[in-house]
């Protein structure tokens, strides 16, 4: 029973589970026995050797995984549409004899409560710094002054939040760990990208960032952008070039989307020159196909 | 930064996108588990990828009463067993250290760190599969040891004198090794 209770001291203390020192009464029966002490040695020795290094794994489970979230995620988006369909046909059954305006308005509702949902949800500081903001709005919209002063406030501290975003994300983004330059990226969404700076860094991370996860959301969000303007080129080369299977083809699917007719072609051009991997040009291919009914 | 209950929590309200920083946290041990279990690079990646598919699909049973590394590592082991029991002509730690124990030169006279891995790593493949993987879980995995009585469903206690057991056999096996070197 000592010997146990001094083992598991041992290992706990090996683990970091446990910093406390031996009690005098358990040290004694320690130094009385050899056996045990050894046993001790032995745990100790490995313990603290480090037996094998950590073996990396390849970018192929990266890869997959990813593929693998971005299907789930789909599929997920897909039932929630069809969920929404459904009810809005049995929301629409009562209704369909009132006006059509109606229905716009109770749309519009709908997707700006969805919208205020959405951007309340991120993290404890954006939620601060919304109600931050609801809370000094509350304050002037109080105060007796005139319509155009207030209007000015408001979008003075509109501006402000903004920019506070944006600095947020800028300095997400420099961080060492994956899951904070995630958080950088969303931070980045909750801005309008108007920022050039913020653009700037968003192309740069994605250009070498060493995570699947952390490129693929700043993809996912550059399709915010209302136009790529000069980093058009960029994006274009850096999707004709890029390693990573899955990175490369989201890069195509963005710019297909969202790129100039001028990008769209030099795409093309680089399929018909057989310029790509073969899986890319069959995505662009089949992207680039005009619907058959 | 939220714990990885409060993100698998998330998972499972819905938010999968959160399933991304639980597998850049988790993936490269999770990874390492299966290498010293005894499978090749190959399988290992292909059960990590399971292993997250079924944490995806049963992310509606995660309760969190215990922690969310013991509760994957449950999946993993589960992962591991259903591979075997489906390819049972393969045969488990087919290729487990390779490299060390095919180089008898790293065997030396002198006890030096690499020698000392290799006859470490030998330990442990020549102990039982269930003495091997309680080690694995508190010297690799670094899990504690309520985690790993909840994940290997046994007692505290029960689970203190296994682990016991298991260390000295591998101090067993590691001598023999020694006496037969010289």
């Amino acid at each position: 029973m000592t010997n146990q209770k001094i083992i598991d001291w041992k290992i706990a203390s090996l683990a970091n589970n446990d910093q406390s020192e031996l009690n005098e009464e358990l040290q004694s029966y320690l130094e009385a026995n050899s056996e045990l002490k050894a046993e001790l040695l032995f745990i100790e020795h490995f313990w603290s050797n480090d037996v094998k290094p950590l073996v990396m794994p390849s970018d192929k489970l990266d890869a997959n995984f990813y593929q693998m979230l971005s299907r789930a995620q789909s599929s997920q988006q897909l039932s929630t549409e069809k969920d929404s369909t459904e009810k809005h046909k049995t929301q629409q059954e009562p209704i369909k004899h009132e006006s059509d305006t109606r229905y716009d308005s109770q749309a519009g509702q709908l997707s700006l409560i969805d919208k205020v949902i959405t951007w309340l949800t991120p993290t404890p500081i954006a939620q601060f710094a919304t109600l931050a903001l609801v809370f000094t709005l509350g304050f002037n919209l109080n105060q007796p002054s005139n319509n155009e002063d207030n209007n000015q406030n408001y979008s003075g501290l509109q501006q402000e939040v903004s920019s506070l975003t944006t600095m947020l994300a800028m300095s997400m983004l420099q961080k060492e760990s994956a899951s904070e330059r995630l958080s950088g990226v969303a931070y980045s969404r909750q801005t309008d990208l108007s920022n050039p700076l913020l653009v700037e860094q968003l192309i740069a991370v994605l250009t070498r960032d060493k995570s699947t996860s952390v490129r693929l959301a700043i993809i996912n969000g550059l399709s915010e952008l209302k136009s790529f303007g000069s980093s058009e080129q960029q994006l274009f080369t850096l999707a004709t070039q890029e390693e990573n299977l899955l990175v490369q083809i989201e890069l195509c699917r963005l710019l297909l989307n969202y790129g100039s007719k001028k990008i769209k072609s030099q795409l093309t051009e680089q399929v018909n020159q057989q310029l790509l991997k073969p899986e890319v040009r069959e995505f662009i291919k089949a992207q680039t196909m005009p619907l058959t009914i | 930064m939220l714990d990885e209950k409060e993100l698998m929590f998330q998972v499972k309200a819905g938010q999968l996108d959160k399933l991304a920083t639980l597998f850049e946290n988790n993936k490269v041990k999770l990874f390492n588990y299966f290498l010293r279990t005894g499978n090749n690079r190959a399988l290992s990646e292909d059960l990590v990828q399971e292993t997250f598919m079924r944490i995806l699909a049963y992310r509606t049973s995660f309760s969190g009463t215990s922690t969310f590394k013991s509760w994957m590592y449950g999946i993993a082991k589960n992962t591991v067993a259903d591979h075997y029991r489906k390819n049972k002509n393969q045969a488990l730690n087919c290729d487990m250290d390779d490299e060390e124990l095919a180089n008898g030169q790293t065997l030396g006279e002198e006890f030096e760190t690499k020698e000392q891995n290799a006859l470490f790593n030998k330990s442990l493949a020549i102990i039982s599969p269930e003495d091997r993987e309680i080690i694995m879980l508190s010297r690799f995995q670094q899990l504690n040891y309520q985690e790993i009585s909840e994940l290997l469903d046994c007692n505290l206690n029960t689970l203190k004198s296994r682990m016991r057991n298991a260390l000295s056999k591998l101090q067993m096996s590691y001598q023999k090794l020694v006496g037969e070197m010289h």
